[in-house]
C-alpha cells in the first residue's frame, strides 16, 4: 500500500513532464499547401488548414465554417510550422494532416527534399499529395463547397471518387513519391487540382447559397522529370497513363456503332505488362489485357452473335491501342519516363542500363512503341440486343 | 466484558432455588429467560427453563412438558430419576449434564433445561428451533433457466438443500462453532474422494485459527482465511445458490457454510470462475460459451473504457480517425474542465449513484434514477459541462459491470479501474500497458488455499481450459 501510494505521489509531481493535450486546446491541421513565397526571396508559402470544431458541434453549425486557412511565409517548413503561431490560436497538430497540395509555380522549380519534413514528423506518411494546377495551393485550399464542406475532404474524395468510376486521377500517397522521386528507371506522376470556375464572390458563405458553385475540379496528371513539373497529361491520356501503369480498373470507353451513333463499353479489370527490348532497336513494349462489358448501345446490333461482339473487341482494341501509343509519344515528347520503362530494361538487362542510365531520357525519346492490346467483351449488361425502333 | 459470563467451572448444586438464582444471574434477569416450577407429585419441585423464542413452543409442550406431568401422577420409587425422564421424553436429543458451562450453551442454542429438587445433575433436551424465513428465489445471480431456490440464513435448511442435490454418502458435513462471543454454526462440507486431502486439512487448520468475537456473515471468514490480504481480487467465490454449490463440491472444492447468512463460501476459487454462471451449463454450449466470452470482454470494457478513452483524447491523438477526431473536438469545445477532471466527476458521479441505488429504501427508487439520469446525463451534456462522449464511455463501463455474475469481481475491476485513469491521464497507453502489467504480476502471484488463482490458465491444465472462456462440449461427463 505505502508502495502504491508513493507511486501516486511521484506521479503527481511529474505531471509536467506528461504531454497530456486536451482536444480543446488543439489546431488540428488536415491539410496543407505549399506554394512558392510572395514576399520574401526564398522559402515557402505554407498555408495550414485548421479545423473549425465549433461549425461541427451542435448549435455551431452555420454560423462559421467549418475549416480556417491560414497562412506563413518562411524560410523553412519547421520554421513556418513554429511561426504559425503567431496566428493560431490553438497548439497546431499535425497528427491528422491528411493532404499536401503543392502550388503549379513550386511543382516547375523543382520538389528538392520537400517530403523530408513530413517523413520525419509526427504526422503520418500515408496522406496524397496533389498539384494545383495553373493556380496555387493556397487558393485551392480556400473553397468551400455545399456538398462536401470540408475541403480537405473535398479534395481527396472527388479524386478517390474519380478514380474509381473514371481513372484520370490517383491518390498518390506521400511515402510513394518520395519511393518515385529517389528511385531510378521511373518518374513522378501526381494528380493535378484546381477550381472549376472562378469564385464569384470573396465571401465564402455565398458559396454555400449558390447552386452551381465554382468547385475543386480534378484536372490531369501532372508529369515530373526528376523533380520538376515538365507538362500534363489531359483527360484522356491521364486516363490511359494509369491503363499503362495497370492503375485504372472501372474506366469507360465509346466506340462507333454505326457512322453516327456510339456504343460504351465499361472496363472492369485492365491488366497491363510493359517490356522493353533492346534489339533490333530500343522498344516499349505495352500488352494491355482489358475486360468489359457492353453498357450502352445506341445502334441496332445483334450482340448475341459471337461475330459482332468480335468487331466490338477489335474497335475497341483499335481504340486503346491508339490511345496508349499517343501517351507514350506525349511523355516521350517531354522526355520523361512516367510509366517505368527504365526500371523494367534495368531489371532485364542490367548491363545496358548501367551504361546507359545517364542517357536514358534521350534514349526514351527516340525508342519504338510497340502496342499490344487484348479486348474481352464477357457480357451485355442485363439486355442481349437493344429494342428496335419501328 | 463478555468473557466473564462464559467461564463456568462450576458444578450444579443440589438446591433447585440456588440453581435457578444462579442461572437467573447468568443471564442478568433477562426477561426471555422462561422458568417454570412444577410440582412433582411425589418428587419434589422440578423446573422447566428455556429461552423464549428459538424453542419449538409446541414441541416443548407435547413432548416435554405433558410428559412429565403424565410421569409425575404415577406413584412408584424413583431409581434413577434421570435415566426415568430420559426416557419419557420424546425429542431425539437428550443429554444428562451437570456442567453449568454446557448448560448455558444449551440454553443459547434453544435446549429445553430440567432442573430437579435434591439433584446436582440437568436434563438437556433439545427442543431447539430457530426462526426462518422459507426458502425463497436468490437475489443474487439469477438466473432465467435453472433452479430457482436459494440458501436462507438456516444452517440447516442449507445443508438440507445440498443434501436433496447430492444424495450421496460420500458428502462429509463436519460442523463447529466459531467466533468467541456468538459461537457462530459453521459447516464444512465436501466430497470424500473427490476433494484434495491436502486442501480439507489446510482450510480445517484455518478455520481452527480463526480468533475472532463475532462471525456474522461469510465475508467474516473469507477474510480470516485469505492467503493475501492485501487483494483486491476476491480469492473465494460466493453463492446464494445451491446447485452452484452443488456443482463446486462435485468437482473437489471446499464449501463453508455459516449459520445466519445465505451466502456460501466456496475455495478455492479460480478467476476464470468469476465470469462463470450456473446458467452456462443449462444452456447449450455454443450459446453460453459465447456469452461467457461476452462477460469477460465486459470485464475488460468495465476495466479500460474509460483509461483508453482518455489516453487516446489526451495524449495519443494521431490513432483517432480523423471523422471521429473531429466530432469529438466538437464536443469538447464548450467543456471548461480538463478531461480527466470530467472523467473523474463522471465516474464518481455513477458510483455515488449505484450506491445511492443500493441503499436508498425501495419507495423512492424512481426519484434517484430520474435525477440520476436526467439531471446527472442529459442537463450536464446540455449545459456543456460534460462532452457526451464521456457520459457515453461512463454508460458503457456502468453496463457491461452488470454482466458479471459476481458482484465482488467488478468491485476488484472498478477499483483497478481508477487507477488505470490515472495512469491514462499520466503517461497514456504507456501508463495503461505498465499498470496491466502490474496487475496479471499481481494475479500470478496470487493463490486460494495454496492453488494458484489464475489455473487452469497459468500453470497450464488443458482439461481445464475446457470449461474456462469457453465451454466446449457437454457437462455430462
Amino acid at each position: 500500500m505505502r508502495k502504491v501510494i508513493s507511486v501516486l505521489l511521484i506521479m503527481g509531481l511529474l505531471t509536467g513532464c506528461s504531454n497530456y493535450r486536451d482536444l480543446n486546446e488543439v489546431g488540428l491541421i488536415i491539410a496543407i499547401g505549399i506554394d512558392l513565397p510572395q514576399e520574401r526571396e526564398t522559402g515557402y508559402r505554407v498555408t495550414y488548414q485548421v479545423i473549425n470544431p465549433g461549425y461541427f458541434s451542435q448549435n455551431g453549425a452555420g454560423n462559421s465554417l467549418p475549416v480556417i486557412n491560414y497562412t506563413v511565409e518562411a524560410e523553412t517548413f519547421i520554421e513556418a510550422y513554429r511561426m504559425a503561431s503567431l496566428i493560431i490560436p490553438r497548439e497546431n497538430s499535425v497528427t491528422h494532416l491528411s493532404l499536401i497540395v503543392i502550388g503549379e509555380a513550386l511543382a516547375r522549380e523543382g520538389l528538392g527534399h520537400i517530403f523530408d519534413v513530413f517523413e520525419r514528423g509526427e504526422s503520418r506518411s500515408s496522406f496524397p499529395v496533389f498539384i494545383a494546377r495553373d493556380t496555387t495551393a493556397e487558393e485551392v485550399l480556400g473553397v468551400i463547397e455545399p456538398l462536401e464542406s470540408n475541403p480537405t475532404k473535398s479534395i481527396i474524395s472527388t479524386s478517390e471518387n474519380n478514380e474509381k468510376m473514371y481513372a484520370i486521377s490517383e491518390i498518390v500517397p506521400i511515402y510513394r513519391a518520395i519511393s518515385l522521386l529517389s528511385g531510378e528507371g521511373q518518374n513522378l506522376l501526381l494528380s493535378g487540382i484546381h477550381l472549376n470556375k472562378p469564385l464569384k464572390s470573396q465571401n465564402q458563405t455565398d458559396n454555400l447559397q449558390d447552386i452551381k458553385p465554382p468547385v475543386v475540379e480534378v484536372t490531369g496528371l501532372a508529369l515530373f522529370k526528376k523533380d520538376q513539373l515538365a507538362g500534363w497529361f489531359d483527360g484522356k491520356f491521364a486516363r490511359t497513363a494509369h491503363i499503362i501503369n495497370s492503375a485504372a480498373e472501372y474506366t469507360s470507353f465509346p466506340l462507333p456503332c454505326n457512322s453516327k451513333k456510339k456504343l460504351t463499353v465499361t472496363t472492369k479489370g485492365i491488366r497491363s505488362t510493359i517490356k522493353t527490348e533492346l534489339k533490333p532497336k530500343l522498344t516499349l513494349a505495352v500488352d494491355a489485357d482489358i475486360k468489359g462489358y457492353i453498357a450502352e448501345l445506341e445502334c441496332y446490333i445483334k450482340i448475341d452473335s459471337d461475330e459482332e461482339i468480335r468487331k466490338i473487341e477489335k474497335k475497341l482494341e483499335t481504340v486503346a491501342e491508339s490511345q496508349i501509343r499517343e501517351t507514350i509519344k506525349m511523355a516521350q515528347e517531354m522526355e520523361t519516363d512516367v510509366f517505368g520503362f527504365g526500371r523494367k530494361l534495368s531489371i532485364n538487362n542490367p548491363d545496358y542500363w548501367k551504361k546507359h542510365k545517364k542517357e536514358w531520357n534521350k534514349l526514351f525519346k527516340t525508342a519504338d512503341i510497340e502496342v499490344n492490346v487484348n479486348a474481352k467483351i464477357t457480357n451485355a449488361g442485363l439486355l442481349t440486343d437493344p429494342y428496335k425502333l419501328q | 466484558m463478555f468473557r466473564k459470563h462464559y467461564r463456568h467451572h462450576k458444578k450444579l448444586s443440589k438446591s433447585i432455588a440456588s440453581n435457578i438464582e444462579y442461572l437467573k444471574e447468568q443471564f442478568g434477569n433477562s426477561s426471555d429467560l422462561s422458568v417454570r416450577n412444577i410440582f412433582l407429585s411425589n418428587h419434589g419441585k422440578a423446573a422447566i427453563i428455556h429461552i423464549q423464542g428459538i424453542v419449538d413452543e409446541q414441541s416443548l409442550h407435547d413432548n416435554v412438558l405433558h410428559p412429565i406431568l403424565a410421569w409425575s401422577h404415577e406413584q412408584k420409587p424413583i431409581q434413577n430419576w434421570s435415566r426415568e425422564i430420559a426416557q419419557i421424553l420424546s425429542v431425539s436429543k437428550v443429554n444428562t449434564i451437570d456442567e453449568w458451562s454446557e448448560i448455558v450453551s444449551g440454553l443459547l442454542s434453544g435446549d429445553t433445561v430440567i432442573l430437579i429438587e435434591g439433584h446436582s445433575e440437568a436434563i438437556l433436551a433439545g427442543t431447539g428451533k430457530i426462526q426462518s424465513r422459507t426458502i425463497t428465489e436468490p437475489s443474487t445471480q439469477t438466473v432465467v433457466k435453472g433452479p430457482k431456490d436459494g440458501f436462507t440464513e438456516n444452517l440447516g435448511t442449507n445443508i438440507s438443500l445440498i443434501r436433496a442435490r447430492i444424495q450421496n454418502n460420500n458428502l462429509r458435513i463436519e460442523q463447529t462453532k466459531v467466533g468467541k462471543v456468538t459461537k457462530t454454526d459453521i459447516g464444512i462440507l465436501y466430497m470424500e474422494g473427490i476433494a484434495k486431502e491436502e486442501i480439507i486439512k489446510e482450510v480445517k487448520e484455518r478455520i481452527c485459527k480463526i480468533d475472532m468475537d463475532s462471525i456474522l456473515d461469510t465475508n467474516y471468514v473469507e477474510e480470516a482465511l485469505k492467503d493475501n490480504r492485501k487483494t483486491i481480487f476476491p480469492l473465494f467465490q460466493n453463492s446464494e445458490r445451491p446447485d452452484v454449490v452443488a456443482a463446486n463440491l462435485l468437482e473437489g472444492k471446499i464449501t463453508i457454510i455459516i449459520q445466519g447468512t445465505p451466502f456460501a463460501l466456496i475455495l478455492p476459487a479460480f478467476f476464470i470462475q468469476f465470469f462463470q454462471s450456473p446458467e452456462d451449463y443449462y444452456a447449450n454450449y455454443l450459446v453460453s460459451s459465447f456469452l461467457r466470452l461476452i462477460r469477460v470482454g465486459s470485464f475488460y470494457v468495465n476495466m479500460y473504457a474509460s483509461a483508453i478513452y482518455l489516453a487516446l483524447i489526451t495524449h495519443h491523438h494521431g490513432l483517432i480517425p480523423t471523422t471521429l477526431m473531429v466530432t469529438l473536438m466538437a464536443q469538447r469545445e464548450q467543456v471548461p474542465f480538463p478531461a480527466i477532471v470530467e472523467l473523474l466527476v463522471m465516474e464518481l458521479a455513477f458510483e455515488v449513484l449505484r450506491e445511492a441505488g443500493i441503499r436508498m429504501p425501495r419507495a423512492i427508487g424512481p426519484a434517484v434514477s430520474i435525477v440520476g439520469a436526467l439531471i446527472l446525463g442529459q442537463a450536464a451534456v446540455e449545459a456543456g459541462f460534460v462532452s457526451a462522449a464521456i457520459v457515453i464511455i461512463v454508460a458503457t463501463t456502468a453496463i457491461s459491470s452488470f454482466t458479471l455474475p459476481n458482484p465482488n469481481i467488478v468491485n476488484a475491476a472498478r477499483g483497478m479501474r481508477f487507477i488505470l485513469i490515472f495512469a491514462a491521464a499520466f503517461i497514456g497507453f504507456y501508463g495503461i500497458i505498465l499498470f496491466s502489467l502490474c496487475i496479471i504480476l499481481h494475479l500470478c502471484s496470487l493463490k486460494s488455499v495454496g492453488v494458484p488463482y489464475l489455473t487452469p490458465l497459468s500453470p497450464v491444465r488443458v482439461s481445464g481450459l475446457k470449461d474456462s472462456l469457453v465451454r466446449i462440449g457437454t457437462s455430462s461427463k
